[in-house]
């Protein structure tokens, strides 16, 4: 079971989510494909938040990777990823812990006012990654409520859904600027696109 | 410091080799400054002691007879037993590891030479000269060590324009092994970072550096990046830091003649890594193992064959150096030109005395020879004779390779296939599935016919299951090993991107569309000099490759003419004289000048390739790579890595 990262965007509909914070913990991924894989997860948290409605809960799985999010009525989005282990109710707590902490730390007038990625410092992020990479630990709820995903309204979808107006990944891939050439190659083929994370 | 260049002080050569060599000769000085007169060490015959690493960064550039004229009589190499030799420096040219610290030290105790000249070919941490001190002090003979540099060359260049570091070793298996330790894998950057350094600092200059995000090149540009500009930091923005002292003028002239450095990882085009080339230094260096400029070549005369070991420096040999980049069928017309001009010189020897070339013993040679001021002419007529004969058996054997294994055709298959244009898919087949030479209807050995399968593998989008399993299968009943291409399966992916768009209409014969026809008729035989005319005769045609640029051309096209064209869209800009990150001045005139760097490997058909290019736009590049590969030693590098992704 691993967090992968925590990430927090400002959403508006028709535009790019803008990133305000992330952290990673890829040290689970071979040493040599790290930074590629930050770059995908930055990726998938970025376009799955920003395609995300307001008040919807939503957890999208690809190749065994999960992206947990939501977005807040102010615009105001998190998501987690995550492996397919790990529990979406501990993860969509953690999505709203995050973005009520971030409002606690910063006024919704200084980021909302921002147009491309600023980074809004949260210091205590890193160490909310490590404590969640144990869910159990975490949330001692766990255990009690086994089942609570049903009721808590959480929408799974796939990455084919993630598309606009007939965009298929590979549109989407190559317009983002997060992904890296290499990266970018791997989801020009929908015959390899199942294969596209399986060096992760 | 050299202040010998031309008039103004300027010295622009952008030749690592040249650099490279300036460096050594100002380590093997021994001079404390221009002005010492107190005593004339250049004179003083010297010893050199060097470790194996810095015995291949010495041999490339600079001969015995060079190594002379820098006073130095005796090489030995550290680890091996070494008399005393009274009355002599000793200049030690070594790497900064533990195990020389220690044979040092021993050498030190043995009371072997009277004064040591410390040379490491990159910084000596402060552990091991504690380490040093420590050590010498037991034996009380940290005086005998008069000097200790660190010198900033630990790279090895092969050519005016190109340079490898042979460390880490295996580096495409290092770069890429999914179960390397974090501390390993830091190693390995480090050890890269560190010799890019030293070509820096050799060189003189402080680039511009590009380099694609989220890559592993990304990690050894921002260490070196930071690595340059803590110098620069620590030394203070008016002092001389190490680039000025290599460079003067260089340093302290606006960004207008600051190269730009590209750092690419070799994943970005594999293709290369495996075609059959086609021009004359390649083949010498992917069909015989040319390896440090130096080939092996098997030499048959008179029915017997004889293993002969060619030096191929282009310093020297101005046959090689005009010829080492041009396609193989003109190098036979090439060396036909070069008889020739040997036969006229002989002539003319002949009428100017009453000798025949073969008549006269250079040992001995007839007085008529000095009193006509002919030794000048001698010596030339028999420097040609020895490129003649070099050049001969070197083209003979890579000719006959290239005929047996029908390598031409690979040859034109493969940039087919590589510029995107029309395949012919029953020529594909043929090549593939035929038999292995040497069998009725034989094509190509087992190796040529996988690299084949590879390039097509990973440079088309989608192939038909069918098609791939027929090839597959005939392979694997002529006995192929088939793990490299199970590992690009798993790991590669297409991209559309690596199309080369036809650079124009096919030009003439020699265009690249397939041809069926055999276009090299081959002599049988080979000919004793003397009737040298006879070869090559049979109509050699010559397939001249357009200009085609490959992929890491393109990229360094697009970085060097500042065209932010979608290739460069997901690379860094760094400078490491700015500090202030957030607002970077970008270039605004196109870079003259580039160092292209590849991590995990190259060759010299990409080499090739980028020179071709910079001669076409008037531009310099120097190209380096952690390690030279041949395609055969490339795939066994691939085949370990698959053991890795069971």
């Amino acid at each position: 079971m691993h967090v992968y990262s925590i990430s927090i965007f400002k959403v508006e509909p028709g535009q790019n989510a803008i990133l305000l914070n992330i952290v990673y913990d890829v040290s689970s991924f071979s040493f040599w494909y790290r930074n590629e894989v930050r770059g995908v997860l930055l990726f998938v948290s970025r376009e799955t938040a920003g395609r995300t409605s307001v008040g919807e809960r939503v957890s999208m799985e690809h190749a065994q990777k999960v992206c947990h999010t939501t977005v807040g009525s102010n615009g105001l989005s998190a998501a987690v990823t995550t492996d397919s282990e790990y529990p979406s109710r501990v993860a969509h707590n953690l999505v709203r812990m995050v973005m009520e902490k971030f409002q606690i730390a910063h006024q919704e007038a200084k980021w909302k006012s921002v147009q491309k990625d600023t980074e809004f410092p949260l210091p205590e992020l890193e160490g909310i990654l490590l404590k969640y990479q144990n869910p159990q630990e975490a949330d001692p709820m766990l255990n009690l409520q086994k089942n609570l995903e049903e009721t808590m309204g959480i929408v799974k979808k796939t990455v084919e859904q993630l598309g606009q107006r007939g965009e298929r990944l590979e549109d989407i891939a190559a317009k983002s600027n997060d992904l890296n050439f290499q990266s970018k190659a791997f989801m020009q083929n929908s015959e390899r696109l199942n294969k596209c994370c399986s060096y992760m | 410091m050299n202040t010998s260049s031309t008039s103004f002080g300027f010295d622009f050569s952008f030749s690592i080799r040249d650099k490279q060599i300036e460096s050594i000769n100002r380590m093997l000085k021994l001079k404390q400054n221009e002005n010492d007169t107190s005593t004339n060490w250049q004179e003083v015959w010297k010893i050199l002691v060097f470790d194996s690493y810095c015995s291949s960064i010495i041999a490339p550039i600079l001969t015995k007879g060079a190594l002379r004229n820098q006073g130095v009589t005796l090489h030995l190499q550290l680890h091996s037993d070494r008399q005393p030799i009274q009355d002599v420096p000793a200049i030690y040219f070594v790497l900064p590891t533990l195990d020389n610290i220690k044979r040092i030290a021993e050498d030190c105790k043995n009371k072997l030479y009277d004064n040591i000249y410390l040379n490491f070919a990159s910084r000596l941490s402060n552990e091991l000269m504690e380490e040093l001190v420590t050590l010498t002090i037991q034996s009380d003979t940290v005086n005998m060590i008069t000097k200790l540099y660190d010198q900033f060359i630990n790279f090895i260049s092969l050519e005016k324009d190109l340079f490898v570091f042979n460390q880490p070793k295996n580096s495409y298996h290092a770069f890429n092994d999914p179960t390397i330790k974090d501390t390993v894998a830091q190693e390995h950057i480090n050890t890269v970072v560190d010799s890019l350094f030293s070509v820096l600092v050799t060189m003189g200059v402080i680039p511009i550096i590009r380099c694609p995000k989220n890559s592993t090149a990304e990690m050894i540009s921002l260490a070196l990046e930071k690595k340059i500009a803590q110098h620069v930091q620590q030394t203070g923005s008016g002092g001389a830091n190490l680039f000025s002292s290599n460079n003067e003028m260089g340093s302290q002239l606006s960004s207008f003649y600051r190269p730009v450095l590209v750092i690419l990882d070799r994943n970005i085009d594999l293709s290369v890594m495996l075609h059959h080339p086609w021009t004359y230094q390649a083949l010498a260096h992917d069909i015989l193992s040319m390896n440090m400029n130096k080939v092996k070549v098997d030499v048959n005369s008179s029915g017997q064959t004889t293993r002969q070991t060619y030096d191929l420096d282009s310093s020297l040999d101005t046959f090689w150096q005009q010829n080492s980049g041009v396609a193989f069928p003109s190098v036979a017309g090439d060396i036909k030109t070069h008889i020739n001009e040997y036969t006229e010189q002989t002539n003319q020897l002949s009428q100017m005395t009453s000798y025949n070339i073969d008549e006269i013993d250079d040992l001995k040679p007839p007085k008529e020879i000095q009193t006509k001021g002919l030794g000048e002419l001698l010596t030339q007529i028999r420097a040609k004779k020895r490129s003649i004969d070099l050049h001969t058996n070197l083209a003979t054997a890579l000719m006959n390779q290239i005929k047996d294994r029908q390598i031409d055709y690979f040859f034109a298959m493969e940039e087919a296939i590589i510029t995107r244009s029309l395949v012919d898919k029953k020529e594909l087949a043929s090549l593939i599935t035929s038999p292995i030479q040497g069998e009725s209807g034989g094509r190509g050995t087992l190796e040529d016919k996988i690299r084949l399968l590879l390039i097509y593998f990973l440079s088309s989008k989608s192939i038909p299951t069918s098609e791939m399993e027929q090839y597959e299968d005939s392979l694997k009943k002529m006995g192929a090993d088939l793990s490299s291409l199970d590992y690009f399966k798993k790991t590669k992916a297409f991209n559309d991107s690596l199309a080369i768009v036809n650079s124009g209409p096919s030009s003439g014969a020699g265009g690249s569309t397939s041809k069926t026809t055999g276009f090299i008729q081959m002599i049988t035989a080979y000919q004793p000099v003397e009737s040298f005319t006879n070869m090559f005769s049979q109509g050699v045609r010559s397939l001249l490759p357009k200009s085609k640029d490959l992929f890491v051309t393109r990229i360094v096209e697009s970085i060097m003419d500042l065209k932010n064209s979608p290739l460069e869209s997901d690379f860094h800009y760094l400078d490491p004289k700015i500090t202030n990150k957030s607002n970077i001045p970008k270039r605004a005139t196109p870079f003259k000048e580039a160092i292209v760097f590849v991590v995990g490997g190259g060759n010299y058909v990409e080499y090739q390739n980028l020179q071709d290019f910079s001669k076409k736009h008037n531009k310099k590049i120097i190209y380096g790579s952690t390690e030279l590969l041949t395609s055969n030693e490339f795939l066994q590098q691939v085949k370990s890595l698959k053991e890795h992704l069971n």
